[in-house]
């Protein structure tokens, strides 16, 4: 279908974007790449009275590093981040994930701040940055705060930005080389939408697993980590046995979700599957390998 | 409703075009400018058969605002070649029966016209991975790999002839 009737305006800088939508709040929405936006104008899913394109603002195009930390604008393409030696090296559970996002044209023209306001439940990036503790910067015209993921990412479809507010820049901290880390996930085609979308990250210490996060997306609910399955493992050697109990944590903990493509039990199994397959490689990846 | 006036350059010519904000750029390229070679199938950025460079980049053509394109350069499948000097990589679609029906085959043509300038020697593997990005009903995917494969082939003895 073709989209609904809407007002169109491209403002010169990111100042009189947000005065765009200072004036015109609820009622207009921010065109960045498009590739979620105008699929759900072309179903008439939704129909918004204007749109406000910020897509060619290049002053929010950058991947940065600094103190320890990455800073991504938020209009910055995914196949730009796919591609940047500077994520591949702090944080490349991020890359692992972006082999799963889209297909490469959408990834030409889609921007991480787009997919991280969009929050599909499907989508990876917002379970990534979940993962890595990551931050967001709105900003308005009446002022600018950061945002942690955990707050950000509110409902599936939903964050924490106010009508007025624009998400501008994604900042997360570099992790040291040598953690562990895995990204995974089961769709019905490679590329398709995420039915369980699984990462982790730990660190080695001492022979223990350190600082361990385990997340999945559903596809359905807002979820984010399983802090059952993360004490499973943490403080413990890298074993099958400790595996096994993460996987069965997650089997147990996990939200049930049934749509038209898996039913609950499926997704269980699948995610107990993905856990054992991830921190298996995560703890490789980290040095400490569980034989089979 | 406002119309806008957009500048595009389509095939390295510019045009000149008043649209409402609400027009794709598919439609833009089928129906103000009259190219019909770019096909339109979902029209919500699932098969890829609308797709098209826009500056350079492979773009689902009804994932995008016309508005979008302004001030862009576009090319389509009719930038390839023509029916009696076809272009390698449509030469290779053609000697390797990489198309059925043809109704993906525009989009085919041009998400791999992208590959093809950021990879002259992709290998099979390569291929199918960017093949990804398009839905073909007919092939089943193996004759589009050794189109592009067969494409490769004649485009490096062009290169050796000149």
């Amino acid at each position: 279908m073709k989209p609904p009737v809407f007002e169109y305006e491209r403002p010169p800088n990111v100042r009189a974007a947000l005065e765009a939508l200072s004036k015109h709040g609820g009622k207009a929405k921010l065109l960045a790449g498009g590739h979620s936006l105008i699929p759900q104008l072309n179903l008439r899913a939704i129909s918004p009275g204007r749109l406000i394109d910020i897509g060619r603002l290049t002053e929010l195009q950058y991947v940065t590093e600094d103190y320890g930390q990455l800073r991504i604008g938020a209009l910055t393409t995914h196949n730009t981040i796919f591609r940047s030696a500077a994520v591949a090296s702090g944080c490349p559970i991020m890359i692992e994930a972006y082999q799963h996002v889209a297909n490469h044209s959408i990834r030409n023209h889609g921007t991480l701040g787009g997919n991280l306001c969009h929050n599909d439940p499907a989508f990876e990036l917002p379970l990534v940055i979940a993962l890595l503790g990551g931050s967001m910067l709105a900003r308005s015209v009446r002022s600018q705060r950061t945002i942690a993921a955990d707050r950000f990412f509110k409902a599936p479809f939903a964050t924490d930005l106010a009508p007025d507010e624009m998400l501008v820049e994604i900042r997360v901290p570099r992790l040291p080389a040598g953690h562990g880390y895995a990204f995974m996930e089961i769709s019905q085609r490679f590329g398709d939408r995420a039915l369980i979308a699984a990462g982790c990250l730990l660190t080695m210490r001492y022979g223990n697993c350190r600082d361990v996060r385990i997340g999945f997306r559903n596809a359905v609910h807002n979820v984010f980590r399983i802090p059952a399955a993360e004490a499973a493992l943490e403080g413990k050697p890298a074993s099958a046995a400790a595996v096994d109990a993460a996987a069965e944590a997650v089997a147990k903990n996990l939200p049930p979700a049934t749509d038209l493509h898996a039913d609950e039990t499926y997704r269980r199994d699948v995610a107990a599957t993905l856990t054992r397959r991830m921190l298996r490689a995560a703890c490789a990846r980290a040095g400490a390998s569980i034989p089979e | 409703m406002t119309d806008l006036e957009v500048n595009v350059t389509v095939n390295g010519r510019a045009f000149r075009r008043r649209i409402e904000p609400r027009l794709l750029l598919s439609d833009l390229i089928r129906h103000e400018i009259g190219l019909t070679g770019t096909h339109v199938g979902c029209e919500n950025g699932v098969c890829g058969a609308c797709t098209i460079l826009l500056d350079g980049l492979a773009t689902r053509s009804c994932c995008t605002l016309a508005v979008q394109a302004d001030g862009r350069s576009v090319e389509t499948v009719e930038s390839l070649g023509r029916v009696n000097n076809l272009s390698p990589l449509q030469r290779g679609f053609w000697e390797k029966h990489g198309l059925q029906c043809g109704y993906c085959t525009p989009g085919m043509l041009m998400l791999m016209t992208e590959l093809l300038r950021e990879n002259p020697n992709p290998d099979r593997e390569t291929i199918r991975l960017r093949l990804n990005d398009n839905i073909c009903r007919c092939t089943g995917y193996e004759d589009i790999m050794s189109s592009v494969e067969r494409a490769v082939e004649l485009m490096r003895a062009e290169k050796a002839v000149r």
